[in-house]
């Protein structure tokens, strides 16, 4: 029995703790069931999940940065059928919460996914993917036109009552536009942020990196960059925000929401360290105990201006 | 049965020019890893370089608790993994990803096992079980290539094992002047490699294992390979390092770390 109260509220969504797996890094949950206990997480957001299968982008699909990693996976995925065929029984065993992420590369394809998924037994919510940074197409280009973003949101909208999230793109000028067209279209929870665009050379042969010459970056390298969106989002918006970007450990999560998310989502630090979400969660709690706080809740958003050093 | 956890290390000690054996307190490996088989070690306190790196099994030690991989100084990572002294820790997920096969019927079969630089550690595992399991020594043919003698992986143990042992390097220095497949070729002609009961186990580069996979198509000998690539989780999780396997009318990708690290040679697209 822990110590303090974890569950958290976002919108529509119950979470039995803030500590979510990011989609992309945790495949479909079984792959890391032996090493993590599933039923501690807050809940799994799944890989993206499109309305038929692709086999996803060529390799070389990833790289390592500068404490990041650049990938261009192109949502190799299994399809909305065979995941709810193959994949979701195995989830439905445990209590955490299951999150779809749903990518596509029309907006009518976002509406059938949505279609699809609404009312589905052990499925709690979507993210809506609307900025993937590694499709030809849609993807990522919804992500970073208010306009787009706002129909595309919308659209899904009317077609599923599960709680909706939306995925924002950091790779915009102002993510407060994006993020408020994305609550008026019906967002109840926006998570951010996906992986900033980048690429990576390799100087002794003269070529990229990457077959895809650009990919998303993510991991440590992104954590300010990600901190000080979701803070600027808070401001802005009144709906929560599951904090998300190069999160390695249980302070990184926590500097999250302070910042202003009321959940954390776990990415690339999964790739490294499979029980690293449950770490997390743990040491969450660890600090609670040491700030005297009783509820996960009160430290959301409580971030303040440093104190000048003279004042002793 | 796989771990996550952090192993003390045991013993780091060179074992030929910038290659070091590390041997690892690590229980659940020691008992459960299988020829093929590898594990994704972290040594670095930081974020630099940021990922896990995967290493074949070499020995097993159950009797110790202990495991061992072989491995070539060569970047960043390998420089931390070779300057680990004993009482360090490191952290350790495996045995990750599938085996060799050993060809049935494995008593009457001959067993040709492929091994290039350090793709060795591995194969001699698997040179070791069928030895263990009763195999003629004879009937494991073991050829063991590098571009140099200095380079060469695992000499001594192939030899201490009894089976029948061939050397190749490019320069000459140790066994014949020539690359594998030159030994394979030779084989061949002696007639060692009847198709129907042969079965060809190859590690190494990839150009390497191209080359044999091409070889073994040529002459119809069924051959398995273990890949190599970036494999930054190993869970199967990332897709980062997927390989090219034909299927009906094209082709998929699989994930080294889980659908393989072999495979059959005749699947894999090389390009």
């Amino acid at each position: 029995m822990s110590r303090v109260k974890m569950d958290v509220q976002l919108g529509p969504l119950h979470l039995q703790n803030p500590v979510l797996v990011a989609s992309g890094t945790f495949g479909y949950g079984s792959e890391y069931a032996d090493l993590v206990d599933l039923n501690r997480l807050g809940g799994i957001m799944v890989k993206g999940t499109t309305l038929r299968p692709r086999a996803g982008n060529p390799m070389p699909r990833m790289v390592e940065t500068a404490s990041g990693c650049l990938n261009a996976i192109g949502l190799q995925n299994v399809g909305v059928e065979a995941f709810i065929r193959e994949k979701l029984p195995f989830l439905r065993q445990y209590r955490c919460a299951v999150i779809v992420n749903i990518a596509a590369d029309v907006r009518e394809e976002f509406e059938e996914l949505a279609e699809r998924l609404d009312g589905v037994e052990g499925v709690h919510a979507l993210e809506l993917n609307i900025s993937c940074p590694n499709q030809a197409r849609g993807g990522i280009e919804f992500g970073v036109d208010p306009e787009a973003t706002y129909d595309v949101v919308s659209r899904v909208r009317r077609r599923t009552r599960l709680p909706l999230i939306v995925k924002l793109s950091p790779n915009v000028t102002d993510i407060r536009v994006t993020a408020r067209a994305a609550v008026d279209g019906g967002a109840d929870i926006l998570s951010l942020v996906n992986t900033f665009v980048g690429t990576a050379i390799d100087a002794r042969t003269r070529q990229f990196k990457l077959a895809n010459i650009t990919g998303g970056l993510s991991g440590p390298a992104i954590k300010p960059l990600a901190l000080y969106m979701v803070w600027k989002v808070a401001q802005a918006v009144s709906v929560p925000i599951i904090g998300m970007g190069g999160i390695m450990n249980a302070t990184d999560a926590v500097e999250f929401m302070l910042a202003g998310a009321s959940a954390v989502a776990v990415g690339t630090a999964n790739y490294i360290n499979p029980r690293v979400s449950i770490e997390v969660l743990e040491g969450i709690e660890q600090y609670l105990i040491e700030q005297g706080e009783t509820d996960v809740k009160a430290i959301v958003g409580t971030v303040k201006r440093c104190k000048p050093e003279s004042e002793f | 049965m796989r771990c996550a956890e952090y192993c003390e290390v045991v013993a780091n000690q060179p074992v030929a020019t910038d290659q070091f054996e590390i041997e690892i307190h690590c229980p659940t490996v020691a008992r459960y890893a299988q020829p093929g088989q590898f594990v994704q070690m972290r040594v670095q306190s930081g974020y630099e370089p940021l990922f896990s790196r995967p290493f074949s099994v070499f020995h097993r030690k159950p009797d110790r608790d202990t495991f061992s991989v072989v491995y070539l100084v060569r970047g960043t990572f390998t420089q931390l993994l070779a300057h680990k002294q004993a009482g360090d820790r490191v952290f350790v997920v495996g045995p990750l990803g599938n085996r060799f096969v050993v060809a049935e019927p494995q008593h009457e079969k001959v067993h040709v096992l492929v091994a290039g630089g350090v793709g060795a550690p591995p194969l001699y595992l698997l040179a070791e079980e069928m030895v263990h399991h009763g195999i003629a020594h004879s009937n494991v043919v073991v050829i063991n290539g590098a571009r140099r003698q200095d380079l060469l992986v695992c000499q001594g143990h192939f030899a201490g094992l009894g089976v029948r042992l061939f050397t190749a390097t490019e320069d000459g220095s140790a066994g014949i002047k020539g690359k594998v497949t030159d030994v394979l070729e030779s084989l061949r002609e002696q007639g060692d490699l009847a198709p129907e009961r042969c079965q060809i186990y190859a590690c190494g580069p990839t150009a390497m294992l191209e080359a044999v996979a091409a070889f073994a198509q040529q002459h119809h000998v069924p051959c398995q390979v273990s890949l190599e690539t970036l494999m930054p989780c190993g869970l199967g999780v990332c897709l980062g390092c997927a390989v090219k396997i034909r299927t009906g009318d094209g082709y998929d990708y699989k994930r080294a770390c889980v659908d393989g690290p072999i495979f059959d040679a005749a699947e894999v697209l090389w390009r």
